[in-house]
């Protein structure tokens, strides 16, 4: 009973998003690649022993409808090409166990309570209306209507109230996406700290394989809302992280405190190294080794 | 007194710059008496010079002789770096050093000003400066015990500009940054090193403590204007949490205006001026 509530809990949570946000409409190339994440998830808690199976099954039976549809728009391209080869099955409900990932989890490996964690994380940042709109924006947004965005005014009290214009939602669920990669690296650390079971103060090969393994799969999965490994979109992300650094550096306030806005980059690097997985990238030439 | 009397500009009446200790200065009028002193203190992260901007030079353009007898203070303190009731102590010291009688030496004028003698005060101050007035005046009312307090600085007008009473909110760049788990490290550290920001929570003792001595003394004596201020806030401000004192006069709004530009006037938002004068004016008569 338990594991149901928390799979109709985080299903909710993934499909019942907004439409819009404060009038801007999301894509349906958005849409449709947040549908299938949100099939991948439900794979990965029964491969973990999260959801149970036949809970699963009978959610993704009742959701086809929508499901379907959401491969035919283009959105799986956003995904890994490890994954394009089943996705055309994801919604078939008996191929929920079928997926042949190189790297599968054995049911019950990870602590159940930091899982939970992990499945609140993503159910929290679904649900974060300009999170999603950054998503959106980030990812499917035409060349012309970025550069647009970018050439427009940007209002700090705005950001900090989650209204105003589209640049200024945008900027929010930017802010919003730094803090969820944040907590996301501390999740995947967890995870396999938790793991290591006797021995928290050192993790031992075991545990670095699970964060291996965790991290790996839930960058298949979760990758696409931020693609740092596509150029278009670094370059998106970087032209944004640039123009707030601007603003930090511009701001009166800011400097009379003597705020620091290479400390701003050198955050975002390192999030952005937790976000690919890969600690030998650097978002900044400045901070490459 | 109409608005509209306002925008005729006329030629700047002469005034003369007193500077005084740190970035404190006077704007002196020249060659009359004048019987007001009108001190200025800014807020948090403000500066006694871009805080009050215009309010330096327009009055004497305007057609409204009113201002022409008014002498300006604008008061400087360490806003950040200092708690607010050494503030508060030091700003009393300041008062009692302009009025009645300025007192150029103690002042640190570094040339002795004309001789004075004012029988009107009006502090008007603004977000974390208003704090330190009200702080000031219950400090100040302190001082005579269980005797009324019945010199004439008890007859001071308060002219509040979104006056931090129940605290400040954050806001800005500075509040995007805060606001961020994961960012909130590269201010957080700065903030946490300034102890006025510190207080200035709606439920930090010093705070609590003007705020019901300050009521407690309106009304126990309702015929001392000092202790019952008149309050202007931004409807849209961000900063400072919008709430008067329930002692203090009805507050009014400003539509259009944010935290830290409904004190600046320009001749196109003259309500600052109005806000400042009116009340008096309408007193007087």
């Amino acid at each position: 009973m338990q594991r149901q509530h928390k799979l109709e809990r985080f299903w909710r949570s993934c499909f019942e998003r907004p439409n819009s946000v404060e009038g801007n409409v999301l894509s349906n190339q958005f849409n449709a690649a947040a549908d299938i994440e949100a099939v991948l998830w439900l794979h990965y808690g029964v491969e973990a022993g999260f959801f149970s199976k036949s809970e699963a099954e009978s959610v993704l039976q009742r959701n086809r409808e929508r499901v379907l549809p959401s491969l035919n728009v283009g959105a799986s391209t956003v995904f890994s090409p490890r994954l394009s080869k089943w996705l055309p099955n994801v919604a078939r409900v008996e191929s929920v166990l079928d997926i042949e990932y190189a790297d599968r989890l054995a049911p019950d490996l990870l602590n159940a309570t930091v899982l939970e964690m992990l499945f609140n994380e993503m159910g929290r940042i679904s649900t974060n209306s300009v999170a999603l709109l950054f998503s959106d924006s980030i990812t499917f947004a035409t060349d012309s209507a970025w550069r647009e965005l970018m050439a427009q005014n940007v209002n700090p009290d705005r950001i900090l109230a989650g209204t105003g214009t589209k640049i200024d939602l945008v900027c929010a669920g930017y802010f919003a996406t730094l803090d969820h990669m944040a907590a996301l690296d501390e999740l995947l650390q967890y995870c396999a700290d938790e793991f290591g079971g006797a021995g928290p103060t050192l993790r031992d090969a075991q545990g670095e394989q699970t964060y291996r393994v965790i991290g790996d799969r839930v960058r298949l999965i979760h990758l696409w809302r931020l693609k740092l490994d596509d150029r278009a979109v670094r370059d998106r992300f970087l032209s944004l992280t640039y123009m707030l650094q601007k603003r930090f550096d511009t701001d009166p306030e800011l400097k009379s405190m003597g705020c620091d806005s290479d400390g701003f980059l050198r955050i975002v690097d390192l999030l952005s190294k937790g976000w690919l997985g890969d600690y030998g990238f650097s978002m900044f030439t400045k901070f490459a080794a | 007194m109409s608005s509209l009397a306002y925008v005729t500009l006329m030629n700047p009446s002469s005034r003369t710059r007193y500077q005084l200790a740190g970035e404190s200065y006077g704007l002196l009028v020249d060659d009359h008496p004048c019987n007001t002193a009108i001190v200025f203190v800014h807020g948090f992260g403000g500066n006694s010079e871009k805080t009050w901007w215009q309010f330096q030079t327009l009055p004497d353009r305007l057609a409204d002789t009113w201002w022409h007898f008014c002498d300006f203070y604008f008061y400087s303190y360490d806003s950040t770096g200092m708690q607010i009731w050494p503030n508060v102590s030091a700003l009393n010291v300041f008062m009692k050093r302009v009025f009645p009688k300025p007192d150029w030496r103690n002042l640190g004028a570094i040339t002795s000003g004309p001789e004075k003698k004012y029988t009107h005060l009006v502090a008007v101050a603004h977000s974390e400066g208003a704090v330190l007035v009200r702080g000031a005046v219950v400090e100040r009312a302190m001082s005579y015990a269980t005797r009324s307090p019945s010199t004439s600085v008890f007859q001071a007008e308060l002219r509040m500009f979104a006056p931090a009473m129940f605290g400040a909110m954050i806001c800005g760049w500075k509040g995007v940054l805060l606001k961020s788990p994961v960012l909130g490290s590269l201010v957080r550290s700065c903030l946490n090193s300034s102890p006025a920001y510190q207080q200035l929570v709606s439920d930090d003792p010093v705070l609590r403590h003007i705020r019901n001595e300050t009521v407690d003394l309106a009304k126990r004596f309702p015929e001392l204007i000092a202790f019952r201020a008149r309050n202007i806030f931004s409807r849209k401000d961000s900063v400072a949490s919008i709430c008067p004192l329930p002692t203090d006069f009805e507050c009014q709004y400003e539509a259009e205006k944010s935290h830290t530009s409904i004190c600046k006037p320009s001749t196109m938002y003259l309500r600052p001026l109005t806000f400042v004068r009116d009340m008096i004016h309408a007193k007087a008569a």
